[in-house]
């Protein structure tokens, strides 16, 4: 049976993960391999005064120990230039590479690598809150000579890596008019992508080229990334993907490639690097810690007319992608609820002595989403509103425009989405029902999908099956598995199994803006409706020759063209494919698809390098909690998801995206803290300390996917994976708000909190 | 780089003492192995051999006998749980059912649980409720030890490294009695206790009031303890929500609980009372339970 849109499939790479046949970065194997152990920095901070490498050296089955001295004299980096593969003269974080030492076994290299001695001496670490206080060293005295990858520099000084700053006029006459004014301060901890794959990477250096085998997300990144460092041209690294062990944004950008790189080229030999999991918690580009403060000015009707937002977020030691999320609260904060009036705004992005951070996915908008609604919830009961009603007297309609000036067309589907929620969990109903110590909390948001572009390849076989080339690739979530797959099968005709996609390879594939973002099944499923309808037509027009009948009057239906109406007049696509092939060439077709731009106000602030959400997308959550009086752990009893999908292409697939994004920000709500010491060290350093949640903790998510179809994607749709982590923290942390009567201010929301909170307000009574 | 650790398993009784009489403390008990493989992951033990008992013959089962309850040393999590002679027994089978998740459960021992004497030992509590009786075994003697004299401290007892233990006992549970285990974690499963607490009430029937009280507390000193202090303010009384939040407090006295990156000094003090009063008020609903079904 041909595979429909909107149907199930099974997942193209799910048996083989199942039966752990799967190909995954760590299980990457080439004749001559050697391998890789890190010597890294055993302190946050301090100057490397010397390395001594010769014990190590001569440690049996060494091939060779790589430092500082041996890596080129060039500098890499996402958004700014600021990083090099190992420590030369100080180290920034406790962690950073500093050696490499190369054996022919894991254990050997491993072995050696404690043997190198490394000497350093220590200075006070920097942490976001000396930076902050502008108390401390500069991290990176040379910070004036980055250089800015996309040529564009932005604010920034000393130890603050990026200033964002909106200054609007008539912020100060909003407050001296205001009938109230609500403020809030809430900060959030770094929480950890936690996939099950330790991050590996395996690089060969031969005939002046580079070639890695990886499990990333984003193989161009990657290429650019060893290019840069490396100082070679793009051409020159090849980047082929592997099956990703979960990724959810720490293998965007290139971690341990550039390590395997350099050792690959000062040794002469494949060389795998390959994290424990001590090491990749230890250095994992985390979502960073943030500490905000949102004021608003009410007037008498109870209207926003005016606001202060302030975010300080830790950048850590190296900038990643970091520069670019300093820019995103002002595509947050005040939109979704209408402000009649100006919002200042300043978000800074801190140098510190912690690893640095990075994307995770639905990046700061988890943290920004619960600033903003748990103040809407201060606004609501101050002003003595129910929060819901208040927040749909202000909700945004079609038209209205975030504070970066974009126009946002489709807003309405915010108060649907609303309205949906209505009827699935009824308001007033629930708020009767709650049991003791039990809350219930809303959230509103809007979200995006990553505009970057992607290609498509698709090759039809003289056997009927199609092929679909691509760099887009599958981090566990099913959109390559499933979603391309579905949407090339489902144009062509195919059946299940008849699809086979390919892994990434940077010198194969046309560009691809990687698996972030929600991007891959609305952005290059665009490019593979194109490419596969282009396939149909040359299949159509060498069937209409085969069968004798109009291409009008033919259709591919299960693996077969036929002509409409007469079911005997047929011809196997195969046989269609390899008629082409052997007459007019083989039946071919690539498509590529970025979306356009999305206009906004250049004059909003200064600093902004992200300014817009394309291809926004529309949501409702609600969450209902209970308290445990005797532990304080909160219990996450009842979750409802209202997500607008713009078209749902498979359902499964979808489904598992809400669940799995609503399982992590559970986790990132009430069990993840990844606390950062005084010390700068990160304070949870295994799984056994690190709470990730539980299925036993997981309530079974209700899902509402509402069809408002994208007006430029192909198929309408819209991106899905991230948005459910986005309202996350912010229906769960209003829900705990409304059981305890008690606001907390820290994401997570730990058992601690809870209990001391419950025993305070007991000590009032 | 630290030389092998050989593994024998052994298949009769003699072949476990006769090793353990020669290698002592070189060789080392594996039951189900949870705590012993993590300890050797973490370089915290270097014995020569580790001594496998998983196939010695009759310590597996459940028995009732002289005395009471008989626990042989490879009876696992998963059987307390399940065996109809424990299963209702909720100091234990609670408990049992809540150390680390099913894998966990289905090897992991009782007897592994109390040997390797963490503080936070989830079935020590329950097992002080119900006075278990240690037995121990070396060639050619035997000796049987309260549990509370067979723990001595954190990774610590009173075991010497040629014995065995073969097995626990636990005393005949009263009538009228009602008994609960009570865990903190920050998750449903998968946690090392921060707080746990057993108690178990006996109500006598004629006048309502508490005839004995049973409480002991773990991960909040070095070693899991009776709280006589909660145990005395109990005997005698009416059980009432105050009555048991008093305990709770009483309960406080000989705590002296870590500061660890799992949780505060602070937290495990506050939770301890709260957790024992709770634990309070579900064995007198326990033992409510019992009587109306009688
Ligand atoms: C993932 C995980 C989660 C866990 N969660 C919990 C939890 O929630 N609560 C909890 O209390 N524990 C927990 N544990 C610890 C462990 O599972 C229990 O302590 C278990 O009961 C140990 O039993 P075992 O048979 O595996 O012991 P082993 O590891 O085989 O042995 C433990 C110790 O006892 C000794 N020993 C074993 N049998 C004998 C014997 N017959 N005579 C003398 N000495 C003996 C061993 O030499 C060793 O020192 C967890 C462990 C893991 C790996």
């Amino acid at each position: 049976m041909s595979v429909t849109i909107g149907g199930t499939m099974d997942r193209t790479d799910g048996v083989a993960k199942v039966t752990g046949k799967a190909q995954y970065g760590v299980d990457h194997v080439e004749a001559g391999m050697a391998h890789a152990a890190v010597v890294r920095s055993p302190v946050p901070a301090g100057r490397l005064v010397g390395v001594d490498v010769g014990a190590a050296r001569r440690m049996p089955e060494v091939v060779g120990v790589v430092t500082a001295a041996d890596q080129p004299d060039s500098y890499g980096g996402w958004v700014l230039q600021d990083q090099r593969i190992l420590a030369s003269d100080q180290v920034r974080y406790e962690g950073e590479p500093i050696a490499i030492v190369v054996a022919e076994t894991r254990a050997a290299a491993i072995a050696a690598a404690a043997a190198v001695r490394v000497e350093i001496e220590e200075w006070e670490a920097v942490t976001m809150a000396k930076a902050v206080a502008g108390e401390g060293h500069v991290i990176h005295p040379d910070w004036q000579s980055y250089v800015p990858t996309f040529g564009v520099d932005h604010p920034r000084w000393g130890n603050c890596a990026c200033e964002v700053r909106a200054e609007p006029d008539g912020v100060d006459e909003a407050f001296a008019r205001a009938a109230h004014v609500v403020e809030d301060t809430f900060t959030a901890n770094r929480q950890y992508q936690a996939y099950l794959e330790p991050k590996a990477a395996t690089a060969s250096y031969a005939d002046g080229r580079y070639i890695l085998h990886t499990a990333t997300q984003y193989p161009f990144n990657v290429r650019e990334r060893v290019a840069q460092l490396m100082g070679v041209r793009l051409s020159d690294v090849r980047v082929v993907g592997k099956t990703i062990g979960g990724g959810f944004g720490a293998k965007l950008d290139g971690w341990v490639e550039p390590l395997a790189a350099l050792a690959a080229r000062v040794t002469g030999r494949t060389v795998q690097v390959r994290l424990s999991r001590a090491e990749d918690i230890l250095t994992c580009p985390m979502r960073e810690n943030a500490t905000m403060t949102i004021r608003t000015a009410l007037d008498d009707e109870g209207r926003m007319i005016g606001r202060q937002f302030t975010c300080e977020m830790d950048n850590g030691a190296y900038s990643g992608e970091m520069p670019w999320l300093a820019s995103l609260p002002l595509t947050v904060i005040g939109a979704v609820y209408k402000l009649h009036g100006p919002m200042r705004a300043v978000c800074r992005l801190w140098y510190t002595n912690t690893p640095p951070t990075g994307a995770f996915r639905g990046v700061n908008g988890v943290y920004l989403y619960m600033a903003q609604e748990q103040h809407m919830d201060h606004i609501a009961d101050t002003l003595g509103v129910d929060r819901r009603e208040y927040r749909l007297r202000h909700l945004f309609e079609d038209g209205d425009a975030s504070r970066t000036g974009q126009v946002l067309e489709q807003a309405g589907i915010l108060r649907q989405a609303f309205d949906r929620l209505e009827e699935r969990a009824p308001w007033q109903e629930i708020l009767d029902n709650l049991g003791p110590n039990q809350g219930v909390g809303i959230a509103a948001a809007v979200w995006m999908t990553n505009p970057l572009p992607g290609e498509v390849t698709i090759k039809m076989s003289e056997d009927g099956t199609a092929s679909l080339v691509t760099a887009a690739n599958d981090n566990g979530s099913g959109a390559v598995s499933m979603g391309l797959t579905q949407i090339v099968a489902s144009t062509l005709g195919l059946s299940e199994g008849d699809v086979r996609a390919s892994m990434p390879d940077t010198d194969i594939s046309g560009y691809d803006g990687g698996s972030q973002g929600s991007r891959t099944t609305a952005i290059v499923g665009t490019a593979a409706l194109e490419a596969s309808t282009k396939v149909r037509e040359q299949l159509l027009a060498t069937a209409a020759g085969l069968l004798e009948a109009h291409v009008d009057d033919i259709e591919l239906v299960d693996g077969q063209a036929r002509v409409k109406g007469s079911p005997s007049a047929t011809v196997p696509l195969g046989q269609v494919a390899a008629a082409a092939t052997f007459t007019g060439g083989a039946v071919t077709a690539t498509s590529s698809y970025a979306t356009p731009p999305v206009p906004f106000d250049a004059g909003c602030a200064t600093g902004a390098l992200f300014t817009t959400m394309c291809t926004p997308t529309y949501h409702v959550h609600l969450a209902v909690v209970e308290v445990d009086d005797v532990t304080g752990n909160v219990d996450v009893v009842r979750y409802v998801v209202v997500q607008d999908a713009g078209k749902v292409i498979s359902p499964v697939g979808a489904r598992g995206q809400v669940q799995g994004g609503i399982a992590q920000g559970i986790g990132y709500s009430l069990y993840e803290s990844q606390r950062i010491g005084d010390d700068a060290r990160l304070v949870e350093r295994s799984l056994e300390s690190y709470r990730l949640p539980l299925a036993v903790d997981i309530p079974d998510v209700e899902v509402v996917f509402l069809e408002n179809p994208d007006p430029q994607t192909g198929l309408g749709a819209k991106g899905i994976g991230e948005a459910p982590i986005v309202l996350s923290a912010a229906a769960i942390s209003t829900a705990v708000r409304h059981a305890t009567g008690r606001t907390f201010n820290a994401i997570p929301i730990t058992p601690e909190d809870v209990m001391f909170a419950l025993q305070e307000a007991e000590e009032v009574r | 780089m630290q030389s092998p650790v050989r593994f024998h398993s052994a298949t009769t009784f003699e072949e476990v003492v006769d090793a353990l009489d020669e290698l002592g403390s070189e060789a080392r008990l594996i039951a189900g192995g949870t705590d012993v493989m993590i300890q050797l992951a973490r370089g915290e033990l270097s014995p020569q051999v580790l001594l496998h008992i998983e196939r010695v013959p009759g310590l597996g089962t459940v028995a009732a006998g002289e005395g009471g309850l008989h626990l042989g040393a490879l009876v696992t999590h998963a059987m307390v749980r399940s065996d109809p002679a424990t299963c209702a027994l909720a100091a234990l089978a609670d408990a049992a059912r809540q150390v680390g998740g099913w894998q966990t459960q289905a090897i992991g021992t009782v007897v592994g649980n109390i040997v390797n004497a963490s503080p936070a030992a989830d079935l020590t509590p329950g097992l002080l409720v119900h006075d278990a009786m240690v037995h121990l075994s070396r060639r050619g003697s035997e000796r049987t030890l309260p549990l509370d004299q067979f723990v001595k401290g954190r990774r610590e007892t009173a075991r010497e490294p040629q014995e065995l233990v073969t097995g626990i006992t636990i005393a005949p549970t009263p009538e009228h009695s009602g008994e609960a285990f009570v865990k903190v974690g920050r998750r449903k499963a998968m946690e090392v206790s921060i707080v746990a607490v057993a108690t178990r009430l006996v109500v006598d029937p004629s006048t309502g009031t508490i005839a004995d009280a049973r409480v002991a507390v773990g991960a909040v000193s070095p070693i899991p303890h009776r709280a006589p202090a909660s145990e005395q303010l109990l005997i005698g009384q009416r059980p009432t929500a105050d009555l048991f939040a008093a305990a709770g407090r009483a309960a406080l006295e000989g705590a002296d609980p870590i500061d660890d990156v799992r949780a505060s000094r602070r937290y495990r003090l506050a939770v301890l009372p709260r957790a024992v009063a709770q634990a309070l008020s579900r064995s007198s609903d326990h033992v409510d339970a019992a009587r109306s079904v009688a």
